[in-house]
Parts: structure tokens; C-alpha cells; sequence
């Protein structure tokens, strides 16, 4: 039914966000670590959106009409910050530990802009729903 | 100029408007779309169950897929009592009929 597929649109909007939601909540919970599974502080990571079209093979299959997609999750090599600590057991000959540079305000925007557009997305799922109600009085 | 246009009116020859013996189908359409119906209520149904038992088992905390589910579902059933309802009226204004 196309009405249902239409849903899958604001569906695959709700999906992305929440996983953008993740990310953001892993940044601010790491925003201090110095040691990660592949050596060295962690590195802030973003996620990136592409568009899904309405390609060939989709149509034939009748799947999915559109919406977003998630690429991946990238890091930002350069998101790394001196700091002078020599207490640090991190620290190097010269006293300076390697940190996250993670600006909380940053991320609390970014979060913000995640649980916004999730809320627009549960309003445009709405208003699909709301007309498929409405095409169905159609004639009543 | 004018009697070309009437010319053009010949080519309406061409269509082939098909027979009544033609056009006579031995499957029931309406049977088809109400069966089609039905089947997709019971597979978003299906849906609705296995994302319902998953988040309450807790292998999968994706709430809002389980909610729009339950909203296809909603949707789905609401499209077969319509067209049964659209159907049963048809039925009565016949059986309504007096000979």
C-alpha cells in the first residue's frame, strides 16, 4: 500500500535521528577519556546522512519510497587537545596528556537539533497517518 | 483545411473497443482486492506481534518502529472494515431490491 510505504519515509527519519542521538551521547560520555580500544584519546564522531531514492529495483520490489540512510559514523582525527598534566598516568616525557576536544555546548546544541528533528519526524508521520484517516471517509 | 479535419475522425475506426465476450472475466476482481486486503492485515499484524514480543523480551529497544507498525496495522485493518462496509452496503441496496 503506498499510504504505508510513505510512513517508512518519516520511519527511516526517526531511525536516523535516534542513532544521531547515540553518537552525541557517546561524545559527551567520553568527552574525558584518554584511552581507547585503538590507542590514544577518543576521537569525536559524527554521523552522516544520504538520501535514499526511490531507485529501479526498489520500485519493483515495491520497498521503500525514499527517506534517509546512514553512510556511517566518522571520527575527526583532528579533534585531539594538548593538556599540561604531568600527574597524568597518560602523560608523555614532557607532561602533556592527549584529550578528547569535545565542547559539551557543542554537543547539547547538536542534541537539541537531534530530539527537534525527531519530533518533526513524528509529526510528519502523523499528518501521513492522519490523511490515509481521512481518505478512508471518503464517501461516508 | 476543414475536410481534413473530418478525415481525422475515420482514425477512431482504429480502436478496438473489445466484445462482451472478451471483456468477460472468469476470476472475480472484488474477490481479489478483499483477499489482498486481508492478507495485508495479517502480515502487518504479523509485524506488530514480532516487534511487540521483541521489545518486551528486550532484543530490541526500537520503540518507535514497533509504534509505527502498530500505526500500519491500525491503518490496514481500518482500509478492510471500509471496503467491507462499502461492500455489505452494496450487498443490502441489491437484497433491498422487491420483486
Amino acid at each position: 500500500m503506498p499510504f504505508l510505504s510513505s510512513l517508512n519515509i518519516s520511519g527511516s527519519g526517526l531511525t536516523a535521528q535516534k542513532l544521531r542521538m547515540d553518537v552525541i551521547a557517546q561524545n559527551i560520555a567520553n568527552a574525558e577519556t584518554t584511552r581507547t580500544e585503538a590507542g590514544g584519546p577518543y576521537l569525536k564522531k559524527s554521523v552522516i546522512f544520504t538520501e535514499q531514492t526511490a531507485s529501479f529495483n526498489s520500485a519493483l520490489r515495491s520497498a521503500q519510497a525514499g527517506g534517509v540512510a546512514v553512510t556511517g559514523i566518522v571520527e575527526n582525527r583532528d579533534a585531539v587537545a594538548r593538556v599540561y598534566d604531568p600527574g597524568h598516568p597518560d602523560a608523555d616525557e614532557l607532561g602533556y596528556v592527549s584529550m578528547p576536544q569535545i565542547n559539551t555546548t557543542e554537543e547539547m546544541v547538536d542534541m537539541i537539533s537531534a530530539s527537534r528533528s525527531y519530533q518533526a519526524n513524528i509529526t510528519a508521520f502523523n499528518a501521513a497517518k492522519y490523511m490515509a484517516g481521512k481518505a478512508l471517509e471518503i464517501g461516508k | 483545411m476543414i475536410m481534413s479535419q473530418v478525415g481525422t475522425i475515420d482514425s477512431l475506426k482504429q480502436i478496438n473497443w473489445g466484445t462482451a465476450s472478451e471483456a468477460g472475466n472468469p476470476t472475480s476482481p472484488f474477490k481479489d482486492i478483499l483477499q489482498n486486503a486481508i492478507d495485508s492485515v495479517n502480515e502487518t499484524d504479523a509485524k506488530v506481534k514480532a516487534d511487540e514480543l521483541a521489545v518486551a523480551t528486550g532484543r530490541s529497544d526500537d520503540l518507535h518502529t514497533l509504534m509505527i507498525d502498530a500505526a500500519k496495522a491500525n491503518l490496514a485493518l481500518e482500509t478492510l472494515v471500509q471496503i467491507r462496509n462499502k461492500a455489505l452496503d452494496a450487498y443490502n441496496e441489491i437484497m433491498r431490491i422487491t420483486l
